[in-house]
């Protein structure tokens, strides 16, 4: 079955390389600006694995996580510490914790892992 | 000046202290003055002062302690310890270092620009 | 190191760098380390924590440095203060954060690091930041704290980099 991923980042160069990459790669992606933007597009998909920034404009990401049931994978360009990550991974759905800047073969590699995808 | 905001000095040296009072007491201010740390903390917990201003170097308390007793009055500190002033910014209730001798000039400034 | 903060800021009151990406982490580390006296650490994009982490790993003593922490309070809840750190609501809060580079001020602090230019910029829009710029380097100016900024080599935010440059004594380019 086609595995399902929901980018959200402000960025638009993050969300079309990501897009770009995992849709080579048989997944179906769906993109989201914000937070806000996210919520709406999680009331019609239910993606298998959202990647989600953790620092965009509008409704914090913390807070948005708490909203979703689907499981999601931060993706920060903020510098956290080993302890502040573990904790940050406790919350119920969150699964993964990718450092940007990322190596695009790398998140690729977590991506399949998380979704169970071959 | 309408103001009739309380301020307490404390320092060691009542010299210092007296000076700095009279000079505020001239611009309006009512003020009281210690010449112990643990005089004042006993001054300012009984006639709980709008702001401190206290001298860095007192001998009969630490400075972290002698905050921490009075944690909801600001306190302007003066003078220079050993104590590195990343620390005393760390301190919430402290707002903020003015070398000795003062400049007056500079506490009224700073009076002004919390309010008091 | 192939720049001298220290020599730099001993000549100059204010100073914008341009710190390209790869050795980031290396280069803050290294220029903390340059620097003696007591050092007012903002930061927009490393927790107080992460950086505490990384000044041990480096063996740097933070001692003499107290952080102001833009970014924990958006992805935890952390207190308004701890031990060796202020923590402002968000990166775009400027008017918390012109207060906390007040307090700084205020007690003397001997540098100013403001990490970085590029974060503000990615929270707020142009004209806030500008006058943000403009308001601090102000007040640093009535002060002899030193200060040094730094600016991501983005190519996006090379106009508002050359701008902010402007309120700066000296524009440096770690290579």
């Amino acid at each position: 079955m086609v595995k399902i991923i929901l980018i959200v980042d402000d960025e638009a160069d993050i969300r079309d390389s990501v897009k770009l990459i995992l849709t080579k790669n048989g997944f179906k992606v769906e993109t989201a600006v914000s937070g806000d933007d996210a919520l709406k597009k999680l009331k019609k998909i239910k993606p298998d694995l959202v990647l989600m920034d953790i620092m965009m404009p509008g409704t914090p990401t913390k807070e948005v996580v708490k909203q979703i049931k689907a499981k999601v994978a931060y993706l920060s360009v903020v510098r956290v510490s080993e302890a502040e990550k573990e904790e940050l991974l406790k919350a119920k759905n969150v699964v993964d914790f990718i450092q940007k800047p990322f190596d695009i073969d790398e998140l690729l590699k977590r991506v399949k892992k998380l979704t169970g995808a071959k | 000046m309408k103001n009739k905001s309380l301020i307490l000095v404390v320092d060691e040296h009542g010299q210092n202290a007296t000076y700095i009072a009279n000079f505020l007491e001239n611009k309006g201010y009512k003020t009281l003055e210690a010449n112990s740390g643990k005089d004042g903390v006993k001054i300012a917990k009984e006639k709980k002062p709008n702001l401190i201003i206290a001298d860095l170097s007192l001998y009969d308390i630490e400075v972290f302690e002698f905050a921490k007793a009075l944690s909801e009055i600001k306190i302007l500190f003066m003078g220079k310890n050993h104590i590195s002033e990343a620390k005393i910014a760390n301190i919430k209730n402290s707002i903020g270092i003015i070398p000795k001798p003062v400049d007056i000039e500079k506490i009224l400034e700073i009076l002004k620009e919390e309010k008091i | 190191m192939k720049i001298n903060v220290k020599k730099e800021l001993d000549k100059n009151q204010i100073l914008l760098l341009k710190i390209p990406s790869a050795d980031y982490s290396k280069d803050i580390t290294d220029i903390v380390k340059q620097l003696d006296g007591s050092i007012g650490y903002v930061t927009l994009n490393k927790t107080f924590d992460s950086l505490k982490e990384e000044f041990k790993k480096k063996k740097i003593n933070t001692d003499n440095i107290l952080f102001i922490d833009a970014i924990s309070k958006t992805i935890k809840n952390a207190p308004e203060m701890a031990e060796g750190s202020f923590f402002v609501s968000s990166p775009a809060a400027l008017t918390e954060l012109s207060l906390a580079i007040d307090r700084l001020l205020r007690h003397n602090f001997k540098y100013i690091i403001f990490d970085s230019l590029t974060n503000l910029m990615i929270y707020e829009k142009r004209a806030p930041v500008s006058k943000f710029i403009s308001f601090i380097t102000n007040k640093i100016r009535q002060t002899k704290t030193k200060a040094v900024f730094y600016a991501l080599n983005i190519k996006e935010q090379d106009a508002l980099i050359e701008e902010a440059g402007m309120f700066a004594d000296k524009v440096e380019q770690i290579k």
